[in-house]
């Protein structure tokens, strides 16, 4: 009789607590993730700042890269000649599988394309806006190179300099504008830039060494400030095989800030950049170094 | 029995307590807090507000423009945007405030090294309102500002050559008082105002 009491007193009690946890507020569902955050005290208005906002697209350090165009023009300014079969082969651009080697590769053919421009190699530049316009479009660029007015545009301007520069321009508006409304987009692109970086670098360095031009290694030199803050972006991005690159990247930096000249620069700074210049061993250190980190992307 | 009373009665008394638990639980979830973001309309505006901005960079070769967002606070925020001149050339720089919200100014600085570089300088230094005109400074302008602050020759008595290779524009976004309204369940609505700074920069084509 006992045990019998027991029991029905132990299943009345769960029995009175089950309803009560089945009546839980069913309200929050079909509610965004931001929705369902749990909100501070009423009387706490401090704590309501540390709610749902620490996103992305408001991150308090942010950074504004050149374009593929303005640093080719830069080095066009001091004497970036066209040197025959120095660009990436266009007809290897359907070589590459992984996003990451495509991302690296439309990069490396936006620098060839603006070099080609600005250097009145009309018809090479036509053959890069293909390649550019496809691995685009399998790298979430899609939106930019559908529009029909854009390659009429280029054709259009197929023999002015000034035109198809408008044209290249109107491709960086159309990518920010998908940028400026898709954070993680925007994040992504860091990829892209690293690939025109690193060919930006192959060209000049190139012709550097080979001309022993050093009014160009000085634009070098400028490029490698934008470096660090490169690495810092692509280690916001998690994307497989990156890490292979940032080490590259590193090695780059560290290579060049252990010059002699760079840390004589570095010593009579005052609290502000002068430029250094580089010894001819220097030049070719760095060049070869940037050459490696080129071939193994469009190699890849 | 009264052995039986006690235990059946503490029973009664836990499984209330839970049940009371559970009902101030969900007062308590009525009372839950959902952010709405306003003006909702930023990103439509923007194509109209970066075209004006495009316009207003000639004769210079428009380059490209940094979106910075931001979430009003019910205190102070500084961004901070990095951005590159090559020494070779002229850069304008266009900042445009139509997207901010209310009458509270944005303050703007730029400076020549990063905000945990002590003693860093300043170059410039700007307010912007909602209504007001768009900023222009050009690199130009910076670099002298520069100049005029730093010694002309070094301790060995060589002119010191300065370049202006980045500067960091640092805006200071001032302190907005936490709205909250009561949505239609009785949920609390954290209204989260969002504001836009739209910077431009364009260099010299020639």
């Amino acid at each position: 009789m006992n045990k019998k009491f027991y029991k029905i007193a132990l299943l009345a009690s769960i029995m009175i607590g089950t309803v009560a946890c089945g009546g839980e507020d069913k309200s929050d569902e079909g509610k965004s993730k931001t929705q369902k955050e749990v909100g501070p005290n009423d009387n706490d208005t401090t704590a309501l700042d540390a709610e749902p906002e620490d996103l992305e697209e408001y991150a308090d350090n942010d950074v504004q890269l050149p374009t593929a165009l303005q640093v080719a023009q830069m080095m066009n300014k001091e004497g970036l000649d066209y040197t025959e079969g120095l660009a990436h082969d266009p007809d290897k651009a359907d070589s590459y599988s992984t996003q990451l080697q495509k991302k690296l590769v439309f990069g490396v053919y936006s620098a060839d394309l603006a070099y080609c421009v600005l250097n009145d190699k009309f018809t090479e530049a036509q053959s890069y806006m293909t390649v550019v316009r496809d691995l685009g479009s399998e790298t979430g660029l899609a939106k930019i190179f559908d529009s029909e007015d854009l390659l009429k545009s280029f054709e259009e301007n197929m023999s002015d300099r000034e035109g198809l520069m408008d044209v290249l321009v109107d491709i960086n508006w159309r990518t920010e504008e998908i940028f400026d409304t898709d954070p993680e987009s925007k994040k992504q692109s860091m990829v892209h830039f690293a690939g025109a970086w690193i060919e930006g670098m192959y060209l000049g360095s190139q012709i550097v060494v080979e001309n022993k031009n050093y009014e160009l290694g000085t634009t070098l030199v400028e490029q490698m400030n934008i470096l660090s803050s490169l690495i810092k972006g692509l280690k916001t991005i998690e994307q497989e095989g990156l890490d292979k690159l940032i080490v590259k990247l590193e090695d780059i930096l560290n290579t060049y800030n252990s010059f002699e000249s760079v840390k004589a620069n570095a010593a009579s700074e005052n609290g502000t950049f002068t430029l250094p210049t580089l010894s001819a061993d220097e030049v070719n250190k760095l060049a070869q170094k940037i050459s490696d980190l080129r071939e193994s992307i469009v190699n890849a | 029995m009264k052995r039986k009373s006690i235990i059946f009665a503490l029973s009664l008394l836990v499984a209330s307590g839970i049940s009371v638990a559970q009902v101030l639980n969900k007062n308590k979830k009525s009372k839950e807090t959902i952010y709405k973001t306003v003006p909702e309309d930023i990103a439509q505006n923007l194509p109209q507000v970066k075209s004006e901005t495009k316009k207003e960079m000639e004769p210079f070769r428009y380059e490209g423009s940094k979106v910075t967002y931001f979430i009003y606070k019910t205190f102070e925020q500084r961004k901070e945007v990095e951005l590159f001149f090559f020494s070779n050339n002229e850069y304008r720089v266009i900042f445009n405030s139509k997207l901010i919200d209310g009458d509270d100014p944005i303050k703007i600085t730029i400076y020549d090294q990063p905000r945990n570089i002590a003693g860093r300088h300043v170059l410039y230094s700007e307010t912007l309102s909602k209504d007001g005109s768009n900023k222009t400074i050009t690199s130009t302008e910076l670099l002298e500002t520069l100049k005029s602050k730093l010694p002309e020759v070094d301790e060995f008595g060589n002119p010191i050559k300065v370049a202006l290779q980045k500067v960091y524009i640092d805006y200071v976004i001032p302190s907005k008082e936490q709205q909250i309204e009561e949505g239609e369940k009785g949920e609390r609505v954290v209204i989260r105002t969002k504001g836009a700074i739209v910077m431009a920069m364009g260099y010299n084509n020639v």
